[in-house]
């Protein structure tokens, strides 16, 4: 038996997420519980590395118009995005066409989710006023106004707007099959398509190879040890609520809270091996990971983290079945 | 002004598809050569698309004469704007999407709108370019403009064609207001008279090192103001369309934790 390594389970280092999240409570899905998006959008499972140094921007290497889309699709959600990761700032008529997009959803009640509004991390815009021309928003740095001719022109010079433009009900099975395949999906195919970034059980792979060949950011990787531990103590929990939860009578629905049980004791293993990750590589200084003490704990640690997360890949792949 | 619209105005008959002559080979190169300032060229682009061009002003204006003078219009900022229109192969939408941003100033002015139009809401008009930085386009116009004024004499005998180069310097000028004098002085020197850095410097006694910062700076500035004039004018769009002027939702649930 894994022990919890937290308890509060109302806030996330993925800010994307946590920020849709809070997005979806100005919807009529309001209610929705973080675990419960976490675990849905399949955000719970994902990971991305870069192999060459644990990048800080590993975090932030997908497609994020696509994957968004598909975790919002998932729960019952219409989307509609403009701009993508791309260093280029907007022209004006592009950066018209998203706060047009802005403030049609605020109009209809609901904030719009952006990208390095204060910080390059994923927020909401939750407020517009045309007359100071300035947008209010908030993310993990700051609550304030943003003028208009700001939005894309942060720190990293480029735009990202997704608005929610329609909602339609999903069951739980519906959703946990969508939310299923797409972790499988992350787990074992190439997502990315970059020369250092790796995806799902590669991704292992790849922050072993930085840790071996000691060339590990310590600030990327405090950053990347904290977000990802964040996701799969999210994981075990949403598994865990699922093996208590789950209705169903059938063979199969016992099946699937049976294998729910199992996969998130997996899963609580990955979140043991990563909480030590992270107090070993604290956030920001990020300690010394390239010292042969740190780095040898810590490639002990990746492995085992490695290994549960093939068991709990496969358990994913199981409750699917279950679910056919 | 009527004179400037007679100019380049050419009757739906005139057009008629009997009065044709073969077609030439596609309509990519049609806009190509019309972009090197070959009339005939963009002749056979009006031809080609006046009609559509009416339907599209007719059903936004209901008014079959201001829809005539839309297209007009139209006409004459397209042909203005070829050099900004960055894939060839979108002229209709392209000239669609003008001849909307007409229809909208004529019917939101109640007439015929004043030239004094600043320079960026005519750069509205254009199908922004994915991923395009927008100032090689500003650019573009500019080098075509100071080719175009090599070719006095042909603009000469050619009204309309002066009268082009002339709102397109207004345009230009009325963003160059952002800029310092001394920057404005550079900024003019380079791209008006073409002048290479170097002569710039020795005619201001500096340092060609500084011209260059000048020409970065005022074109980050001039970037910048293009971007404020460009949201000022949407402001005012949404103001004159009645739409709410200030929403504010609660406050999202989840809550700022970064420590700086």
């Amino acid at each position: 038996m894994t022990t919890r390594t937290r308890d509060d389970f109302t806030w996330s280092k993925n800010t994307d997420t946590s920020a849709i999240h809070s997005m979806i409570q100005y919807t009529n899905k309001a209610g929705m519980s973080l675990i419960d998006v976490m675990g849905y959008t399949a955000h719970a499972f994902r990971i991305i590395i870069d192999r060459e140094a644990v990048e800080v921007g590993s975090y932030s290497a997908f497609n994020w118009p696509l994957y968004h889309a598909q975790q919002l699709n998932n729960l019952g959600f219409m989307v509609q995005t403009l701009g993508r990761p791309s260093h280029i700032p907007p022209t004006p008529e592009e950066l018209e066409e998203a706060i047009a997009s802005i403030q049609t959803s605020l109009d209809r009640g609901v904030p719009a989710l952006s990208w390095d509004l204060f910080i390059p991390e994923w927020g909401l815009i939750y407020g517009y006023d045309d007359e100071n021309k300035v947008l209010r928003c908030r993310d993990v740095r700051k609550d304030g106004d943003l003028p208009y001719e700001k939005l894309g022109r942060g720190e990293v010079t480029e735009m990202y707007v997704l608005t929610i433009t329609g909602s339609h009900p999903v069951d739980k099975r519906t959703m946990l099959k969508g939310a299923l395949q797409m972790a499988a999906t992350h787990a074992k195919y190439v997502e990315v398509e970059d020369e250092s970034h790796r995806v799902g059980l590669d991704a292992y792979d790849a922050w072993i190879e930085a840790f071996t060949k000691r060339t590990v950011d310590p600030f990327g990787n405090a950053v990347n040890s904290g977000k990802v531990w964040d996701t799969r103590a999210f994981a075990a929990e949403f598994l865990l609520e699922l093996s208590l939860n789950w209705e169903g009578e059938t063979l199969q629905d016992d099946r699937l809270r049976m294998l729910a049980k199992e996969a998130a004791e997996q899963y609580g293993e990955i979140a043991e091996r990563l909480v030590e990750m992270r107090d070993m590589f604290p956030f920001p200084q990020g300690g010394d990971p390239n010292s042969n003490e740190q780095a040898q704990r810590a490639l002990t640690l990746l492995h085992e983290a490695k290994a549960a997360e093939i068991a709990g890949v496969a358990l994913l792949e199981r409750m699917l079945e279950a679910l056919e | 002004m009527q004179t400037i619209h007679k100019g380049l105005y050419i009757s739906a008959t005139d057009l008629s598809s009997e009065n044709r002559g073969p077609e030439p080979a596609n309509e990519k190169d049609l806009v190509e050569k019309a972009r090197t300032g070959d009339p005939d060229a963009f002749g056979e682009l009006v031809r080609r698309h006046r009609s559509k061009a009416l339907g599209i002003a007719r059903s936004l204006t209901q008014d079959h004469h201001l829809a005539e003078d839309i297209v007009q219009d139209a006409l004459i900022r397209a042909f203005l704007h070829l050099g900004s229109l960055v894939d060839a192969a979108r002229f209709s939408p392209w000239l669609a999407k003008i001849i909307r941003n007409e229809a909208y100033m004529k019917v939101r002015r109640g007439g015929p709108h004043r030239r004094e139009q600043p320079f960026t809401s005519l750069e509205g008009a254009r199908q922004p370019a994915i991923g395009a930085d927008d100032w090689q386009d500003i650019d573009r116009i500019l080098f075509q403009l100071s080719r175009s004024a090599l070719d006095s004499a042909r603009q000469m005998q050619d009204p309309s064609a002066a009268f082009m180069r002339k709102e397109l310097i207004d345009g230009i000028r009325s963003l160059l207001q952002c800029l310092s004098p001394r920057e404005k002085r550079i900024f003019e020197a380079y791209f008006f008279e073409q002048l290479p850095p170097q002569e710039i410097a020795a005619l201001l006694d500096t340092a060609v090192a500084n011209v260059y910062n000048s020409i970065s700076r005022a074109r980050s500035k001039m970037q910048q103001e293009r971007i404020r004039v460009h949201i000022s004018m949407y402001v005012q769009q949404r103001r004159q369309m009645g739409k709410p002027g200030k929403v504010l939702l609660a406050p999202p649930l989840f809550v700022p934790v970064w420590e700086d």
